[in-house]
């Protein structure tokens, strides 16, 4: 036995290793980080591209001098001054320039009469901007002032951060002294913080709000419209989206929210576009950030959401700026796809300003094309340049760049040779830059003509669409060799995983096998069938992105159909009168060694307060018969009660992706009374505590008990002050600041209470607890102690261990589960609530399932069902496999200044609520220790050891390095997938994240156990130095 | 899931006569009956492939020629299914009843009738419990499918056992059927309820087919388990039938 525990601790430690090294390997090569150059162009941009590289060599403090790239810029100076920046959200492109060569539909064409009458005269420029995932505000508004789309891990390292940091267009014009006003979204303000002279931000909070949200930002426009004291005017409407969101694109609320735009538009354009005396230098701007699903919903990556608008609109004197192409001008509806961070070199070279350095968007031509050609083909080789200087910090070791410079500086150099012999993308780029470059040359030298330059311009096109393209798809090289590593690591620490919970099953089944085969083995078949065959069609089917977005389906489906064959393997316990008189025929012993020891006891209860029963053998048998009976509907009561509470958690939050907008209890709750939510709350917590205060261990002293229970209730109630301080308009403003700190102190309170309740549980527990077993020695006669003296002391030694740990386990995690559900309360959005109490219950309910059904159920079939509720209700908690649903607000609870460790700690513990609440239950279902006190001395051994310690570690490790492992593989697989990014990715976040919780609970089982068991001897050694001292004495 | 919903129903029924030791005594009794008189593999075939064809016209051919069919108008089409195939089941498998020389065949058809709501309060039970939708529309769709599936499952058991819970226990508990009938009642009301359990599968994919919404696709796995199951017993008998005769006979010896 000894060498068996050896052997599994090595080999779930070693594959524990593999995968850690394994899993880091393979996202240091699958997930390159975007590099990205750092600082803010300055006057270098409007230079050559190699100048540049000169000048940082000789790091010529060029940002620091006077800031003077409008004089380097004199070739080409800006086109506009002033700049009207108006951000409608979520109006998808479609509304207002149709698709695919339509016309928009009738009802929203005529609501906007005014745009649509400047988009068919020409003096309005349109396209669908296409949007990179993900499709949200905050993201969105970065794409479009900084030009860069971040690299996939980039989103979820800065999901904290909101200033925005890098090189962007607002930054540089503060730089150049604009003077700059927002109205609108507050997000605006949260992205750049202290650079606007007025600003009134609205709060996108409140969803059902359509109108006042809209008119906060209108009512300033009659001030700001006639004021010329600003240089750009942001205006950010967030009542279109507001309006989707409730009602879908169909909404009744559409067409009039459209007319208010289009009425706004025309407001700015009869006044700062016409009568201003700077009205010929003004552009209005019209964008949206993101488009909206037919339920008007936003965040992925569909046509749809992704299908946003861009419209320049500019004074109507200058009418031929906007030059429509003659073929376009017949309809108005131009099919020219752009992206959104086409926004930023377009306007950055417009306004005469530098092009943000991590920009990779491409210049949209025809905004240029009443410039005189020198000048376009000025803007088009900025735009080159800049992406050329991308490009280089993107392969730093790309020769044919470094060719570019040279030939550059040795202008007539062997130009024709290529460079080398890499046939990658960088190449290709190079080539048609070089192309671009001579064809200039070619131009300049012949005189300029028009055919020429038409030429030229395309090739400069024809170098900046595709390198744009491929600079923001993140396509860097990913390191194969990282990848196939980390990938076989990861698969055989899975193979090693796997050997070991095979040589837990075969040795826990041999011990039992030899007790009661029949039973069990039956039992065993159909349920080591539906395990092994949900883990595995649960890791296949990651190969649909359905079954990817949809992933609470499965698993709610996997843990049904666990529970209903338990049902069955619960009801093949039940006897027959038949069936028992042939047993009690052949063994009259073996009926009573296949039972439980709880039913066991409950027959000797029922035996004492009824002596008249139970005399003669029949009897007996028939009162166990009853009893058995009886167990086993409670049993099957009691699982149905878990099948219902995990329907009601699965209809608790609408999980996914593409049911999303159909209602749910939570929405029902939020949108018919939300105060009603308080209550409900409040209610919860209540039972919460009431329920944790009951199932405080009964084995501890009582003056322990009364301690924990007095924490909990505190806790509770410091709960409940913080329910009542962050009520929303409980108060006035002026009091929510002075609350806002009760809040904070109260949070703070808690989490001190239950983290010490959970420490001081865990530390002083194996002590308290720690007791002789109360197993029946008498049972032995005394010749036999007399023979087996010594193997009776190493039993009484055993069952002591096992005694006094399992019962110090069984506390400590009764006492971890209440503070985790407490906190849980705290933490979790309101809603939650009355989920978090339903996970208390089922957790609980399960744990009393196990104790009484270990005759039939084999330890590993608790240890799995408790890890497939626990992941089957994070999904009923509102999580998905999509980033939007992390909820980072509640990681904020208690935190007096902002620590992106302690908000992402907190939000990680939101995410994993139930996972880890599972976790922690494992402690509570090892086999009682009461049913121990049925033992004699002598069925003692070290096997407890191995199911209820080891097994709980390597069971959840083993089932989670099997997901693991097979979404790498898909991902892998998947790497060229249209939704590698915005539905693969994401789920690998949470598969690491899963196993992050994996880790962090077997841990804590490790930690708990192990500490138990180390006290434990100790005393038990100490006890023996004692007696072995009174025996010399 | 299988045999869920006899579970269920069997709670209800083990709460019920829990204590009573004299009940069980002619439970016995009634076993011991059922192993002296099988009625013979052939009849076993006839009817259910006499079933097997009503639950076919019932879901595909009779609703056709009415204009109906099961995705657009699965209500209704699953109401014809039902009305047309639980006579056909609960007639032809009373020939099959088990000591038909003390229970007559209105009887065994009543006790058919009467299994049915609680067959049907169970399926609805469990198919809630996997996720079924709760609104009033898809309740109505539940009840028709639980009509359905008790009809496949519950009824022709009800009808040739009656009640003699153990042989329910052995059927459905333990899965260890003796003979052609029990193989075939047992084999059915597996192969419907893991039908309806795998058609259950493609639901949550983004194909927008109105065939995968419920219960279509999950009354098509569940018909589609049962003709299955038809299919191969008929032809298990048909391939076994001198053999099984063989065994009876060396048995009798």
């Amino acid at each position: 036995m000894a060498s068996l525990f050896r052997r599994l601790v090595t080999l779930g430690v070693v594959a524990l290793l593999l995968q850690m090294i394994g899993l880091l390997l393979f996202v240091l090569g699958f997930f390159p980080v975007k590099p990205a150059l750092d600082g803010m162009s300055g006057a270098e941009s409007f230079l050559p591209f190699c100048k540049v590289d000169d000048i940082n060599e000789l790091d010529r403090p060029l940002h620091d001098e006077q800031y003077d790239f409008q004089e380097r810029n004199l070739d080409l100076p800006a086109k506009y001054d002033r700049l009207v920046f108006m951000v409608v959200d979520g109006l998808p492109a479609e509304f207002v320039l149709g698709r695919d060569g339509r016309p928009p539909a009738r009802n929203f064409k005529s609501a906007m009469p005014f745009t649509q009458n400047l988009l068919s005269n020409g003096s309005a420029l349109g396209y669908h901007a296409k949007a990179a995932p993900p499709t949200v505000t905050m993201p969105r508004l970065k794409a479009m002032t900084s030009g860069a789309i971040a690299g996939f891990l980039d989103v979820a390292y800065n999901f904290n951060t909101q200033k925005l940091l890098g090189d962007n267009l607002i930054g540089q014009l503060a730089r150049a002294g604009w003077r700059m006003v927002m109205l609108g979204d507050e997000t605006w303000l949260k992205l750049f913080p202290n650079l606007f002279e007025r600003h009134d931000g609205v709060s996108s909070f409140y969803v059902k709000d359509t109108v006042e949200v809209d008119n906060n930002v209108t009512r300033h426009l009659d001030y700001e419209l006639e004021n010329t004291d600003w240089d750009l005017l942001i205006l950010h409407y967030l009542g279109l989206d507001h309006v989707g969101h409730l009602g879908g694109r169909s909404s009744p609320l559409m067409d009039s929210k459209l007319r208010e735009m289009d009425s706004v538009i025309e407001r700015i354009h009869q006044t700062v576009l016409s009568k201003s005396p700077l009205s010929s230098r003004t552009l209005l701007v019209v964008v949206s950030d993101h488009g909206m699903t037919d339920g008007g919903n936003h965040g992925g990556a569909t046509y749809q959401e992704t299908d946003a608008l861009a419209l320049f609109i500019t004074n109507p004197s200058t009418k031929p700026d906007l030059q429509v192409s003659p073929e376009a001008s017949g309809s108005t509806f131009l099919q020219d796809a752009a992206y959104q961070v086409d926004l930023v070199p377009t306007l950055a070279i417009l306004l005469g300003m530098p092009i943000p350095k991590n920009s990779v968007g491409a210049l949209l031509q025809p905004l240029f094309s009443s410039l005189p050609p020198e000048l376009q083909l000025k803007a088009l080789e900025l735009n080159s340049w800049q992406l050329l200087r991308l490009l280089r910090r993107r392969s730093p070791h790309s020769v044919c760049i470094a060719d570019i410079c040279q030939n550059q500086k040795t202008t007539d150099g062997d130009r024709s040779s290529p460079p080398s012999k890499q046939g990658d993308n960088v190449l290709r780029y190079c080539t048609l830059f070089n192309l671009a470059e001579e064809k200039r040359k070619q131009w300049s030298e012949n005189g300029k003509e028009a055919s020429g330059f038409e030429e030229t311009k395309e090739a400069y096109l024809q170098f900046i669409r595709p390198t744009s393209e491929w600079l923001a798809s993140g396509s860097t090289e990913k390191r194969l060799t990282f990848v196939f590593s980390g990938g076989l690591l990861m698969l055989l620490s899975t193979v090693l995983f796997l050997l070991a919970v095979y040589q837990i099953h075969k040795a826990t089944f041999e011990d039992h096998s030899s007790k009661c085969e029949v039973l069990r083995v039956g039992t065993s078949r159909v349920l080591i069938l539906i395990a092994v065959g949900g883990v595995s069609v649960h890791a296949a089917s990651f190969g649909s992105s359905s079954f990817v977005e949809e992933e609470q389906f499965t698993w709610h489906f996997m843990l049904s159909t666990l529970l209903v064959a338990l049902v069955r393997a619960s009801l093949q316990q039940f006897k027959f009168e038949s069936d028992d008189a042939a047993d009690a025929i052949s063994d009259p012993k073996d009926l009573m060694s296949e039972n439980s020891d709880t039913l066991l006891a409950d027959c000797r209860v029922k035996r004492k307060h009824n002596p008249a029963i139970g005399t003669t053998a029949d009897q007996s048998r028939l009162l166990l018969l009853v009893t058995r009976r009886k167990l086993i509907t409670n049993q099957v009561f009691q699982i149905c009660f878990l099948l219902v509470v995990g329907r009601i958690l699965r209809s608790w939050h609408r999980s996914g992706v593409n049911w999303t907008h159909l209602p749910d209890v939570a929405k029902t709750l939020e949108n018919t009374y939300p105060p009603v939510i308080a209550y409900i709350r409040a209610g919860c917590l209540f039972s919460v505590t009431l329920m944790c205060c009951w199932i405080v261990p009964k084995s501890l002293p009582e003056s322990i008990r009364r301690i924990t229970q007095l924490c909990l209730i505190l806790s509770a109630m410091l709960i409940l002050l913080y329910f009542t301080c962050s009520l929303p308009g409980l108060t006035s403003r002026a009091a929510a600041w002075e609350l806002g700190a009760w809040t904070t102190v109260s949070a703070q309170g808690v989490y001190c209470l239950l983290g010490g309740s959970s420490l001081l549980a865990f530390a002083t527990f194996p002590w308290i607890l720690f007791s002789r077993s109360p197993c029946k020695v008498s049972s032995i006669s005394q010749e036999e102690i007399g023979l087996l003296a010594e193997s009776v002391q190493e039993n009484l030694e055993t069952s002591t261990l096992e005694y006094s740990v399992k019962r110090s386990m069984y506390a400590t995690g009764l006492v971890f589960v209440s503070c985790w559900s407490l906190l849980q309360l705290l933490l979790q959005q309101s809603v939650n609530a009355v989920p978090i109490a339903l996970l208390l219950f089922q957790l609980l309910m399960a744990v009393n399932l196990f104790h009484t059904a270990h005759a039939w159920a084999p330890r590993w079939i608790s240890v799995l069902t408790l890890h497939w509720l626990g992941a089957s209700a994070h999904f009923g908690l509102g999580n998905s496999n999509t980033l939007a649903t992390v909820d980072v607000a509640g990681a904020y609870i208690g935190l007096s200044s902002h620590s992106t460790v302690l908000s992402g700690i907190l939000a990680f513990f939101i995410t994993y609520g139930s996972p880890l609440l599972y976790m922690q239950g494992l402690l509570l279902s090892i086999n009682r220790p009461r049913a121990l006190q049925e033992k004699k001395i002598s069925e003692f051994s070290q096997a407890w050891l191995l199911e209820d310690i080891i097994l709980p570690c390597i069971l959840p490790l083993a089932m989670n390095s099997i997901i693991l492992t097979s979404f790498t593989g898909v991902l892998y697989i998947m790497q060229d997938h249209l939704f590698v990014w915005s539905v693969f990715s994401p789920k690998y976040l949470y598969v690491v994240a899963t196993t992050v919780c994996t880790y962090t609970g077997t841990l804590l089982f490790v930690a708990v156990g192990g500490y138990s068991i180390f006290v434990t001897s100790f005393r038990i050694q100490q006890m023996d130095g004692v007696g072995v001292a009174k025996r010399k004495v | 899931m299988e045999g869920a919903k006899v579970e269920t129903r069997k709670r209800e029924f083990s709460g019920k006569d829990a204590g009573s030791v004299r009940k069980q005594i002619a439970d016995a009794h009634t076993q011991e009956m059922v192993h002296r008189s099988k009625p013979c593999a052939g009849k076993v075939g006839i009817v259910q492939a006499l079933c097997g064809t009503g639950v076919f016209l019932g879901l595909w051919f009779v609703p056709a020629m009415m204009g109906y069919n099961l995705i657009d108008q699965p209500v209704e089409t699953l109401r014809i299914c039902f009305a047309l195939s639980f006579p056909v089941l609960l007639i032809s498998y009373s020939t099959l009843r088990l000591q038909p020389e003390i229970c007559p065949m209105w009887w065994a058809a009543f006790r058919g009738l009467l299994s049915l709501p609680v067959g049907i309060v169970a399926a609805s039970f469990v198919g809630t419990v996997f996720g079924a939708p709760i609104s009033y529309e898809s309740a109505v769709k539940t009840f028709h499918w639980a009509a359905l599936i008790s009809a496949l499952t519950v009824v022709p058991v009800a009808v040739v056992v009656g009640g003699s819970w153990s042989t329910w226990h052995r059927l459905f508990a333990r899965t260890e059927p003796d003979g052609p009938l029990e193989l075939a009642l047992c084999l059915s009301a597996h192969c419907a309820a893991i039908g309806s359990w795998v058609g259950a599968w493609p639901m949550p994919l983004d194909w927008e087919r109105r065939w995968q919404e419920w219960p279509v696709c999950c009354t098509y796995g569940t018909v589609g388990g049962y003709l299955l199951s038809v299919i191969f017993s008929i032809a298990w008998y048909s391939a076994n039938r001198g053999a099984s005769s063989e065994g009876e006979k060396k048995k009798v010896n």
